[in-house]
């Protein structure tokens, strides 16, 4: 086979995969500017009426502005628990640090069916369900080792001697942290922070076991479905898929950039 | 008032602080790094470490830079004991073999870390950065990024960044390593010439003999943690204490010998012994590819090896080549172009005359 078959097939390969991959989507976008009462496919007639719902509608906005209060305050959180953490593991040489690590990304490989399970029972006994603290400490947990891994990735690449630069002229551990690491960090930070919102945005296992009667979105997307099923799912739905695209567009970008740099800085001008 | 806040001067003054290691122990887990490293370096001295990897040499340097805390001893600068203090409050500056310059800073803000830490107004810093940049001639590069730097750049503002703050100790971990050989010679110049101006003290790590030769006042030669010989660079060329500082510093012919009855015989030769050595000695000659001369025929009464010459390289101004003695081996010689006179021949005959006062002679 020649080369320039070979790419058009492997061109081919990728767009039937990038499809299949997107396939859900092909079927909300244009269902969410159905003008229809009906969720049926194809629409007929265009409108934004579901889009003016779920922005109008209390318990749809309600639900929205709940997810991303919620987004926020877990991002926040991660981003401190994460970032101290992944210092204490890559640069402090603790005591098992290998298991450690391991440890503390155990959300990201633990079904979240059982972490859900597990936190429920838990706050059921100390009386702690239905509450804005119980969602942010539950979604902190499966957010952190987003924050981890990135984090901690990229402190091992940051050459240590920058950091010994700063203390042997002048700057305590403190300000060695604040001045030189954290602004090398920035990218895997922001990166993390990404992970770390949409880790809580997109959460329902968790939320449906631990929220109680608080109604995220994902949570109000799952009761509408139970209940009667408008197009507003279908906007909702396409919020969030809009949200999640910018968002971890971002963190790759961030990602890359910080890496990018890295590269730049290991190779000699 | 503490020297780093004191007003701006200009880089004139010797400050140089004198650096006193004593019985320094390093250890980790049971295996030595550094033992029993004591050394007094007087103020505005620039002394070298020089050793192979694992000789110790950076574990001694960072040790006074209070990156790692000795086992045993004492570190003195200026007389007082500096072991228990932070990196921070040491008040030494430092240039690392990576350049180490902070990338999200230009380079102005990089020279002028030092000052900023020490409190120093944003206007004086950065005039004080400015000229410092000035001084390694990088004056104007101030509003780059360190990454639109070559490697010589980079190491230039890494060292202005160390002097900004006028040290008294200046320590200089292999800075030159990551350079190629033309930008490393140029280079070993300017750190002596910035050094003179500021007269600091500076200890300068380095595995590579010939760079130590060139700029050191002194050298520390360093293996397996302990330190082999210290001198200056001349009295370590000359007079080796030992085998290994005899290989690791220059090239270096070994003959076995022994001394009886007033007499030194090696690779067949009897010769009339030299003065300083005692009746009975029995060593090793440590001779340098200069010490030997070709010669046609006479050799007015100095020793003799003789042999067939093997391989030859041509270094401009002289010749290497190496010898197949039919005593003592493999005989190495760097021999000066003369005009008007034949270079060596490969596979020619040769006779090497030398002197037995330019060798020196090693126990065991």
């Amino acid at each position: 086979m020649s080369p320039r078959l070979v790419r058009i097939g492997l061109g081919l390969w990728f767009c039937a995969i990038v499809l299949f991959l997107l396939f859900p989507l092909v079927f909300l976008i244009p269902l969410s500017f159905n003008e229809s009462e009906i969720l049926s496919f194809p629409p007929t007639t265009w409108s934004l009426r579901w889009y003016r719902v779920l922005f109008l509608d209390t318990s749809w906005s309600n639900a929205l502005w709940l997810s991303v209060k919620i987004g926020v305050l877990v991002t926040i959180l991660s981003l401190f628990i994460g970032t101290a953490s992944a210092l204490a593991i890559v640069r402090h040489r603790l005591p098992g640090a290998g298991l450690l690590y391991g440890l503390s990304i155990a959300p990201l490989i633990v079904p979240s069916i059982v972490i859900a399970l597990g936190m429920f029972m838990l706050f059921a006994r100390l009386q702690w369900l239905e509450s804005l603290t119980t969602l942010v400490f539950a979604h902190t947990v499966v957010a952190v080792p987003y924050v981890i891994v990135v984090v901690s990735a990229a402190l091992r690449n940051l050459d240590e001697t920058i950091e010994r630069a700063a203390r042997v002229l002048g700057a305590d551990p403190w300000r060695t942290f604040l001045l030189v690491t954290l602004p090398a960090l920035r990218p895997a930070i922001l990166a993390g922070a990404m992970f770390a919102f949409f880790a809580s945005f997109d959460d329902l296992v968790i939320t449906l076991f631990v929220s109680g009667a608080m109604e995220t979105l994902p949570l109000r997307i799952w009761n509408d479905l139970n209940l009667r099923l408008d197009p507003t799912v279908a906007a909702a739905s396409c919020v969030m898929v809009a949200m999640s695209m910018i968002g971890l567009g971002i963190a790759e970008f961030a990602r890359s950039a910080g890496l990018r740099r890295l590269r730049m800085e290991n190779t000699d001008g | 008032m503490h020297p780093a806040f004191a007003p701006a001067r200009t880089f004139s003054e010797t400050i140089g602080a004198p650096i006193s290691f004593q019985a320094i122990g390093k250890r980790y887990g049971g295996v030595p790094a550094l033992h029993e490293f004591s050394l007094d370096i007087a103020a505005g001295e620039f002394v070298t470490f020089l050793g192979p990897s694992g000789s110790g040499k950076t574990t001694a340097l960072n040790i006074l830079a209070g990156f790692i805390e000795p086992s045993a001893g004492d570190v003195l600068i200026d007389g007082v004991s500096i072991t228990r203090l932070p990196t921070e409050k040491r008040n030494v500056g430092m240039v690392f073999q990576s350049y180490s310059l902070f990338p999200h800073m230009d380079v102005r803000d990089n020279v002028a870390f030092p000052l900023r830490m020490r409190g120093v107004p944003k206007a004086e810093r950065h005039a004080r950065a400015e000229q410092a940049l000035a001084m390694v001639r990088l004056a104007g590069y101030g509003d780059r990024k360190p990454q639109e730097l070559s490697g010589g750049q980079r190491q230039r503002v890494a060292c202005a960044r160390a002097v900004v703050f006028e040290p008294r100790v200046l320590l200089m971990d292999e800075p030159l390593g990551a350079l190629d050989l033309k930008l490393r010679e140029a280079m070993q110049d300017e750190i002596r010439e910035v050094q003179r101006r500021i007269g600091c003290t500076v200890i300068y790590v380095t595995h590579d003999q010939g760079e130590a030769l060139t700029m050191s006042d002194r050298i520390v030669v360093m293996n397996e943690g302990r330190i082999e010989q210290i001198g200056t660079p001349a009295a370590i060329y000359d007079n080796p204490s030992n085998a290994f500082v005899a290989q690791f510093v220059g090239e270096t012919n070994f003959l076995t010998a022994a001394l009886a009855r007033g007499r030194l015989t090696f690779a067949g030769v009897d010769a009339p012994a030299p003065a300083r050595l005692p009746e009975g000695w029995r060593g090793r000659m440590a001779l340098r590819p200069e010490h030997f001369t070709r010669v046609v025929a006479e050799t007015g009464g100095a020793p003799t090896l003789s042999g067939r010459i093997d391989d030859i390289a041509f270094h401009g101004g002289s010749y290497r080549y190496v010898v197949e003695t039919e005593k003592a081996g493999r005989v190495i010689v760097q021999e000066q172009r003369r005009h008007g006179s034949d270079g060596p021949v490969v596979g020619a005959p040769v006779t090497l005359k030398f002197s037995l006062e330019r060798a020196a002679f090693l126990e065991g």
